[in-house]
């Protein structure tokens, strides 16, 4: 019962018929994102050095193939989201350092944007949004003609320029493109990374506005969503490893075809006070976690303060209570020696696995990685982990109660996952002000584009089964509308209409304004759909006469043109009419 | 197809009250195309870079781990002094964006827009592993590209 709803055609947006003019003959799906190189003579995009096509980059000068690189990333992204109006990346090269690559993200916010025609307009009132996808559920360009992406990459940085993904040990481009293009399409939020502050903060409003990916971020140890919380919540969340979750159904409907089973996990199990999970570093020595893993309890290696090592907790030297920690979880402080010596030694005592925290140099860092240094690696047969300084000491002051923990992997938990299934966003315990929550979790298994560490392994797919980037932004907004006419694809009567200008019968332009409808048809979907089925051409005719009919004494279309549709439907041979 | 064999399976209904529906379409059509987007007013298509934003301040920091590629023997060492200010000023730029004083533009209608010169624009930056190759993380603060980089800040100064 939609359809009896209509839209008169002044409501119909000018940019919608400018777009079906543009388009007519091509599928409406997808939007049009326009990279525009801001770069001067001879320098970033207009680099003229000259350079052999690589990769099915075709470019022969280094800027063209960085700008090739660009538009190719740009249209991946445009074959994945739907909008009616163009994205516009304001983009350059830089000197910003051989460690930089570059940045993108959104140039302006809007809240409470309105729309145009069928568009739906913010999802949430008091709410901010990027401006491309503002302007996609505005049905209109909010600031027209400026950026809505500002993308700025390094010239420092030697880059793989192919599109072919097969980047070998450098970076691919384009695959870093996709990543810094989903932060500016909208897999970002806009709250403080420094205080946890929302934006748009005034005097009469000292609490600001929430942003749309804000709303969808929940504290599993808590359930309160971010824009439900103080300033001092949201800090603390942005803090809680592995407690920090998405709460979006694209996404979690699409967890269980993308993460694998077999969350990487580091759990004390008592005492009480200190006991959850820990964020953890891995070792590249060693065997991998696994389950059943280790569990035990924990005891503080000891050794001699020694040349090796001026510590008795450095675990560089072979352990003097070698005795105690055998059969149980090694606790040894980073510093001095290698990670591999200290585990090697722990496995010489008889440890089951190992721990290994940081040290007061690296007070307020992460729990590292662990390289192998190539000849006590081998030697390692135990799991060795690392945790942050303020965790491995807040294990040291449980000892005396006892301190019981488990390492391996949840055979029951997707690796990215929590254990209700909802992806896990990137919320370490560190050190900083502030973290990455716009970010999958590096836990994630497969490697999803969107987590911090942009790996060598990713494809340059965008959804399901290969990742989760697309089911975000439609949980943030982006929703599919394959014919652009302001109507999720889910609920429009038809996702694919015809949006031409004018009314066409069997390939005759009857030259009488072709209506968009409420629920997404059009007036050439309506008549399209009386042919379906029409028993013959009469029926069609008398079905077609109806319409016109009715849209006759709406005043939609004049006599003219009403005898210009039932001429195109009397000459039309739809319905067998010889 | 389907949505529009959807459309067929109610036809004759449909027709026998098109008049009343197209009725209604006008007084509700009315109320949908009374429905506005507010915008300001067209800038001008973008021609130029804007300029380097500037941070707040910039501070001094130390490097820690060895994050530069030597471009004349292709061995990773640590950056030198010239090397580091200039990474620190170019991360400096990008990652140390205040945000508190961001200005809203309010719109016609009583929504708003806020320009984020900048702010709000994660970094992709990088270190080498020692096969050679770059590990490469997304930041978007200051804090965390020190601690990727192994920057630490100078007391000293």
């Amino acid at each position: 019962m939609k359809r009896k709803i209509f839209l008169t055609r002044a409501s119909i947006p000018a940019f919608a018929l400018a777009f079906v003019l543009f388009m007519t003959g091509n599928a409406l799906a997808g939007a049009q994102i326009f990279v525009i190189n801001v770069d001067g003579p001879n320098e970033g995009f207009n680099d003229p050095t000259p350079v052999a096509p690589v990769g099915g980059n075709s470019g022969t000068t280094k800027g063209q193939q960085r700008l090739i690189a660009f538009q190719f990333a740009a249209d991946r992204w445009g074959a994945t989201i739907d909008s009616p109006v163009p994205i516009i990346i304001q983009s350059s090269f830089d000197p910003l350092g051989a460690n930089v690559l570059g940045s993108a993200g959104a140039t302006v916010v809007f809240r409470d944007f309105g729309s145009v025609g069928l568009f739906p307009g913010a999802a949430f009132p008091g709410t901010w949004y990027g401006s491309a996808l503002a302007d996609k559920r505005a049905g209109a360009d909010l600031n027209p003609g400026a950026a809505d992406i500002r993308a700025r990459f390094s010239s420092d940085f030697d880059f793989y320029l192919g599109l072919d993904n097969n980047h070998g040990t450098k970076n691919d481009l384009v695959t870093v493109l996709l990543h810094e293009f989903a932060h500016g399409l909208g897999f970002q939020t806009f709250v403080s990374p420094s205080t946890g502050a929302n934006l748009g903060v005034s005097a009469d409003n000292p609490q600001g506005f929430t942003d749309v990916f804000a709303r969808y971020l929940v504290d599993s140890t808590n359930g309160l969503h971010w824009n439900d919380m103080t300033l001092a919540q949201r800090q603390a969340s942005a803090v809680k490893f592995g407690r920090l979750v998405w709460d979006g159904s694209n996404v979690n409907n699409d967890v269980s075809s993308v993460l694998l089973f077999g969350s990487p996990d580091v759990r004390v199990t008592s005492p009480a006070a200190i006991s959850g999970p820990y964020q953890f570093g891995t070792a590249a020595f060693g065997p991998v976690l696994s389950s059943p893993g280790v569990s035990g309890t924990v005891v503080a290696a000891l050794d001699a303060a020694d040349a090796a090592g001026p510590a008795t907790t450095d675990g560089c030297s072979a352990f003097t209570n070698a005795a105690a920690v055998a059969g149980h979880i090694a606790l040894i402080e980073r510093g001095t020696c290698g990670f591999a010596v200290k585990a090697r030694n722990a496995t010489n005592a008889g440890a089951t696995a190992v721990i290994i925290y940081n040290n007061s140099a690296n007070a307020a860092a992460a729990p590292p990685g662990m390289a192998d240094d190539g000849i006590n690696g081998p030697f390692v047969t135990v799991p060795t982990i690392s945790l942050t300084r303020a965790d491995g000491l807040s294990i040291v002051g449980q000892l005396g109660v006892g301190v019981s923990l488990s390492i391996g992997v949840d055979p029951n938990v997707r690796a990215g996952a929590d254990d209700q299934g909802r992806a896990r966003l990137y919320a370490p315990f560190p050190v900083v002000s502030g973290s990455s929550v716009s970010h999958y979790d590096t836990v994630a298994r497969r490697n999803l584009l969107m987590e911090p560490n942009i790996n060598p392994d990713l494809t340059h797919n965008l959804k399901a089964p290969d990742d989760l980037t697309l089911e975000l932004l439609t949980d943030v907004g982006w929703f599919a509308d394959s014919d652009n006419d302001g109507v999720t694809n889910a609920s429009d009567c038809n996702p694919n209409s015809n949006l031409s200008d004018t009314v066409v019968i069997d390939g005759r332009d009857t030259g009488a304004p072709n209506y968009l409808f409420q629920g997404g048809c059009t007036s050439n979907d309506y008549i399209a759909s009386f042919a379906v089925g029409a028993k013959n051409h009469g029926v069609f005719v008398s079905r077609v006469a109806a319409f016109a009919n009715a849209l006759l004494e709406a005043g939609l279309i004049t006599e003219e043109q009403k005898d210009a549709i039932m001429s195109a439907a009397g000459e039309s041979s739809i319905g067998g009419r010889k | 197809m389907t949505d529009i064999n959807r459309g067929k399976k109610g036809l004759k209904g449909y027709l026998r009250f098109l008049p009343l529906f197209v009725l209604s379409a006008i007084i509700i059509g009315s109320i949908v195309a009374g429905t506005r987007v507010f915008s300001e007013s067209p800038k001008s298509l973008i021609a130029a870079p804007e300029p380097m934003p500037t941070p707040q301040k910039t501070r001094k920091y130390i490097a820690t781990r060895e994050i530069t590629v030597d471009k004349q023997t292709g061995k990773i060492r640590k950056p030198t002094d010239q090397e580091l200010n200039e990474l620190v000023s170019s991360l400096s730029q990008m990652l140390d964006r205040p945000t508190d004083q961001l200005a809203a533009r309010t719109l016609s209608n009583g929504g708003e827009a806020v320009d984020l010169d900048g702010a709000f624009a994660p970094v992709a930056i990088a270190r080498p592993r020692a096969d050679g190759s770059m590990e490469v993380r997304c930041v978007t603060s200051m804090e965390e590209a020190a601690d990727f980089l192994g920057l630490v800040e100078d007391d000293t100064q």
